[in-house]
Formats: C-alpha cells, sequence, structure tokens
C-alpha cells in the first residue's frame, strides 16, 4: 500500500497516485488495484479513503439531502422544472409543496399561481439517480419560495470554502458586512445586504474566494480584505 | 505543384530548421473564456486553436440524447481569416469529418457513463492555421475539458507524424502537409498510452507506419507534459502571487489580485525560490485540513452530516409567528409555521411557502399576502 503522490499536492486527471488496499473517494478512480486522479484537485487521504478536493467543476453534481437554491423554469400540470445549476433540470411536484392530504377541493388548477417561471425557491433534493432527473421537495424547514436578495452563483466546488469550517468564513463575511447569505449546496448564494456597496463587496470577496481556494490563511486575508473595503 | 526546394536539407534540417523528431513551440493556457464551464487557448507552430467546453448538461435536441451515457459533441471550424484565402464560414466536408473524429479521440478519457441523457459541447475555432490542426484541436479540447472539471480518465495529447523525402517525421508544419508525402495524426492517452486517433493519409510502408506511430507516441508524451504544466500552473501561479504579497506586505495586510499588483510597498524582501515553494506546500496542508470536513460525495462519512446541518444552522434566525388568519394558508402539517427570517430591511415582509389555496365552494382564490410585486426588482442574477 503506497501513494506516490504527497498529500495535499497538485494533480491532474489520469495522473497515477498509488497502488494497494484503499477505497476511492471523491476524484478517484481504480484501475487494477491502482490509483488515479479523475479530476484537478489536492490529494487528500483519510483513514484508507484516498480523495481529491476538486480546484475545477463549475456544473453542479447533486446529492440525496443537498439544499438548494434554484429558480422555476417551467410550470405544467402537476410540477415544475427547476434550473439548479446541474446537469439536469430538476422536477419540483405539487405534492412536494403544499400538502394536500386535508385538502377536499379539486385536482387541477393553475399551478403557477402558487410558483410562477422565474420565481427564485429554497428546496432539498430528494431523489437523485441515473434513470431520472433530480428530484426536489420543499417540504422542510425553511424550505420556501424566496422573494428578495441578491442572487450569485458560484463554482459549487467552492461551496465548502465559502462556508469555512464549522462555519468560520461565512460567519466572518456577514459579520464584517452586517448581511445576511444564503449559501445553496449547488453554488447559488442570496445575499442580503443593507446597502449596495456591501453587497459589492460581499460579490468581490467571494470571487476571491474561488480564485484563491486552495492557498491557506484566506479566511484571514478575506477578512482583512473585508476590512479594508468597508471601512470608507 | 513544384517543389522548389528540398524539404529537409543536407544537414539533416528541415524548412523551418526544425530535426526530425522535434517538435513545434508549443504554448498553453487554460481559463481563457470566463462563461464557458472548461476553455483553452493552445498556439502549436503557427497553430492557434481556441476551445470552449459546455457541460455536461442537458441535451438539445433531445432525440441525440444516449440514454446510457454522455454525448460527445465536438464541433470544429476554420475562422473565415484563419487561412490565406478566406474560407467561407460555412462548414464544409472537411470540417464535419473532423469534428466527428475529435469527438471519438476524446471519448475514450472521459467517464461518459456518469452522465446519461447529458451532453458535453465541445466547440473548437482554429484562428490560425498552420498544419496539424486537428492534433492541436485535440490537445486544446482535453485541456478544456480538465480546466471544467469534468471527470475524465486521462488527458489526451495529439501530434502529427508524417513523411517527408522518404523520412519519416515528427510534427509536419503546414509546407510539409501539403508537399510531403504523407501524414499520419496520432492521438494518445498520455499517462495509459492508449491510441484514441490514428489516422493516415498518404503512402507509407508498413515499417514506415509502426515507426511513425511510435514516433507519434514520443510527440504526444511531450505535449502532454506541457499540458501538466499548463494545468497546475494556473493554480500555482495564484499560490505565488499570494505568497510572494503576504511576505513583502505583512504589516499592512492589504489583500492583492492575482494580475495587478499594486507595489506601494518600497522595501522588497529577497526570497529564496526553494524557500518559496516549501512555503506553498505547507500552506496547502494547512487548507486541506481546514478543508477536511467539508468533503463532498462520501456517503458514508458521518461528517457529512455536518456539512449540511451547517449550512441550515448558520443561516436561519427563527423566531415563533402567529399565523395571519383562522385558516391555515399553507399546510401545517408538513411546513413549519415557526420560522420567519430576520430580515435587515424592514419593510420587506417575507411568508414562508408561497401557497395557494382554490376553495371551489367559495369559488374564489386566495393568494398569500405577500409584496412579491414591490419586491421582485432586487432580484438579480449575476
Amino acid at each position: 500500500m503506497s501513494l506516490v503522490v504527497e498529500k495535499s499536492e497538485l494533480v491532474v486527471p489520469g495522473q497515477f497516485l498509488g497502488k494497494g488496499k484503499f477505497r476511492a473517494g471523491y476524484g478517484v478512480y481504480k484501475k487494477n488495484d491502482e490509483y488515479y486522479a479523475s479530476v484537478i484537485g489536492l490529494l487528500n487521504v483519510r483513514q484508507n479513503n484516498l480523495f481529491l478536493v476538486p480546484l475545477t467543476g463549475s456544473v453542479y453534481f447533486p446529492k440525496i439531502e443537498d439544499v438548494v437554491i434554484g429558480k422555476i423554469l417551467s410550470a405544467g400540470m402537476s410540477s415544475w422544472k427547476v434550473d439548479i445549476g446541474g446537469v439536469y433540470e430538476a422536477i419540483l411536484s405539487i405534492s412536494s409543496v403544499i400538502d394536500r392530504r386535508n385538502d377536499r377541493g379539486p385536482r387541477i388548477y393553475d399551478i403557477s399561481k402558487i410558483l410562477n417561471i422565474g420565481d427564485i425557491i429554497m428546496a432539498r433534493v430528494e431523489v437523485v439517480d441515473r434513470t431520472r432527473v433530480p428530484v426536489l421537495s420543499m417540504h422542510g424547514r425553511g424550505l420556501r419560495k424566496m422573494s428578495s436578495g441578491r442572487l450569485i452563483t458560484i463554482n459549487p466546488v467552492k461551496v465548502p470554502r465559502v462556508i469555512g469550517k464549522s462555519g468560520s468564513m461565512i460567519s466572518m463575511i456577514k459579520n464584517e458586512t452586517n448581511s445576511k447569505l444564503i449559501v445553496g449546496k449547488n453554488g447559488w448564494i442570496l445575499i442580503y445586504a443593507p446597502n449596495y456597496k456591501a453587497e459589492q463587496v460581499i460579490i468581490d470577496a467571494l470571487q476571491l474566494i474561488e480564485t484563491q481556494s486552495h492557498v491557506s490563511g484566506l479566511t484571514d486575508r478575506i477578512k482583512l480584505y473585508l476590512q479594508e473595503k468597508m471601512k470608507n | 505543384m513544384g517543389k522548389n526546394r528540398p524539404l529537409i536539407d543536407v544537414n539533416g534540417l528541415r524548412v523551418d530548421g526544425r530535426k526530425i523528431d522535434e517538435l513545434r513551440p508549443l504554448e498553453m493556457k487554460v481559463g481563457v473564456i470566463k462563461r464557458a464551464n472548461g476553455s483553452a487557448l493552445v498556439k502549436h507552430g503557427g497553430n492557434q486553436i481556441l476551445c470552449a467546453v459546455y457541460g455536461p448538461r442537458e441535451v438539445h435536441p433531445k432525440h441525440l440524447a444516449l440514454s446510457n451515457k454522455l454525448l460527445i459533441r465536438a464541433e470544429y471550424r476554420l475562422a473565415t481569416f484563419s487561412v490565406n484565402d478566406r474560407k467561407s464560414p460555412a462548414p464544409r466536408r472537411r470540417e464535419h469529418e473532423l469534428s466527428k473524429i475529435i469527438s471519438e479521440a476524446l471519448e475514450p478519457s472521459i467517464f461518459v457513463e456518469r452522465f446519461p441523457r447529458a451532453v458535453v459541447d465541445i466547440y473548437i475555432n482554429v484562428i490560425d492555421a498552420d498544419g496539424g490542426t486537428r492534433c492541436a484541436s485535440i490537445t486544446a479540447a482535453s485541456l478544456a475539458l480538465a480546466d471544467a472539471g469534468i471527470p475524465l480518465k486521462g488527458i489526451v495529447a495529439s501530434v502529427a507524424a508524417g513523411k517527408v523525402e522518404g523520412k519519416v517525421v515528427l510534427d509536419l508544419c503546414d509546407v510539409e502537409d501539403k508537399d510531403g508525402d504523407g501524414d499520419l495524426p496520432v492521438a494518445m492517452v498520455a499517462t495509459t498510452k492508449e491510441i484514441t486517433l490514428c489516422q493516415l493519409d498518404g503512402n507509407f510502408t508498413s515499417d514506415e507506419v509502426k515507426e511513425g506511430i511510435e514516433l507519434a507516441m514520443k510527440g504526444c508524451e511531450a505535449v502532454y507534459e506541457i499540458q501538466h504544466r499548463t494545468l497546475l500552473e494556473k493554480f500555482e501561479h495564484v499560490s505565488k502571487e499570494i505568497q510572494k504579497s503576504s511576505l513583502t506586505d505583512e504589516s499592512k495586510g492589504e489583500e492583492k489580485e492575482d494580475s495587478s499588483e499594486e507595489e506601494d510597498d518600497d522595501v522588497v524582501m529577497e526570497i529564496d525560490e526553494s524557500e518559496l515553494e516549501e512555503m506553498g506546500s505547507k500552506a496547502i496542508e494547512d487548507i486541506v485540513s481546514e478543508v477536511n470536513n467539508e468533503e463532498e460525495d462520501d456517503k458514508n462519512d458521518p461528517e457529512d452530516e455536518d456539512n449540511l446541518s451547517d449550512i441550515v444552522e448558520v443561516e436561519f434566525e427563527t423566531e415563533k409567528v402567529e399565523p395571519e388568519s383562522d385558516k391555515p394558508e399553507y399546510s401545517t402539517k408538513s411546513i413549519d409555521l415557526d420560522i420567519v427570517e430576520e430580515v435587515i430591511e424592514e419593510d420587506i415582509d417575507e411568508i414562508n411557502v408561497v401557497t395557494t389555496i382554490i376553495d371551489e365552494d367559495e369559488g374564489e382564490k386566495k393568494d398569500n399576502p405577500q409584496e412579491s410585486e414591490n419586491t421582485t426588482e432586487n432580484l438579480e442574477e449575476e
């Protein structure tokens, strides 16, 4: 069992990582007992699990129970199509939005009265499998239509960096700019800032996090950056 | 077709002064088109190829979707100004053929089974043509795919061998391509040595074919080295800039951007290159441990749950709220009534779930009283 690449080294797709009894985690594939990288990222090992911290990837791959922000693209008879920045357009059905168990009303109505095209929603990924598109649900704590805020998108692989360890980075941003941020796992972010300047500063800071996510000390650097920009 | 001068002169050098097995100068860059998911610019000799990758995304038109795998759709186009005589913008047979060939050369390197019914669109634009554009296109496309973060089995490198004046040579230039005896483009997944493209055009003996393929494979390895360096450079460039700025500017603590660095500090520290590299790798170790519990795609890892609760917990501050009317306007069973977000702006009121209950008996529609009309202007997408 041996690794030819050092931990935290930047690897490229197809690069040989090592041999032995590992488990292939994210960004790693196995071929005849040998492990190779499949995306650009930093190598990491934890208890036999060989995986990469990805540095590239602008398309979101949904996982069950992810909380995402989405946009309604179209309304059908009893479901909507939602854009979550992923490979496929997700489906949100009416039964995942309202509870009709106690409702004796008719089954057919114009569902665009509930959620219309262009509406921004916060939803949870309920089902993901290879045979169909992701299915969303809005049954859950805090899942609802968002009627305000500035929506921006970042690279979904950078979301853990934006949140930081135990929310350190995002709490710091919120405190320094006196704003609120909602970060979806798909990289869509809603910003509620007290004024336009704070909003712009947050957007610039998020772009900085995106480009510098692989360098350490980022939280401190962003903190200094925010303090500097919010000063005037 | 008169050949005025020999393509290989008495010293064994070719028309552009290269040796038999020498590559033309290669220059590559990734991330050149910000809007695309991935992009690359490759300069190979006089060739300049710009490639943009979009995907994986849904296929349009739908009937082209493959039920069990990802569709790779490459589009190779010569710009009208890329050749001597203006090329008409309408795609010709050659471009259709090359589009197909490039798709097929890249497909073995991509994990196509992971994205059924989706497509990766690869747009290749030759902005300057100088012989061997299909090889340079494959090289550029593979870089762009890696830049887009699409899971790959390896990076594909490509170069053309050929035959000139009876000798097998590497990397034909435009003159050699047109006036030579043969052309052998080869593409290979550099790390696994798997050949994904092999074409032959001209007169070769079977030994010459073997020689040509081997020579081309060596050339592909050399091309891959540059591809590898280019991919790493995108990130190491940023690390080095930050290391440099944080060391020269420790007192100020000012954030410096990548390329536009303002050196208002007169004091510059002289740092050893080797020292810098050591610091760089140590620094990366720190952030890896920092990002440690944010790992995705590890279903068995209990820390994953922490991740989700991180997001949900951090963003919401909850307050008890009385329902506005006796008749519940949203389902009380499935949606928690108690959550209302604390919003900075006093004039924006947020209601939890937008629902409409149409009461057939009363024949009227009740809408949730929410100021979506007033606040939609705030919603912007970047």
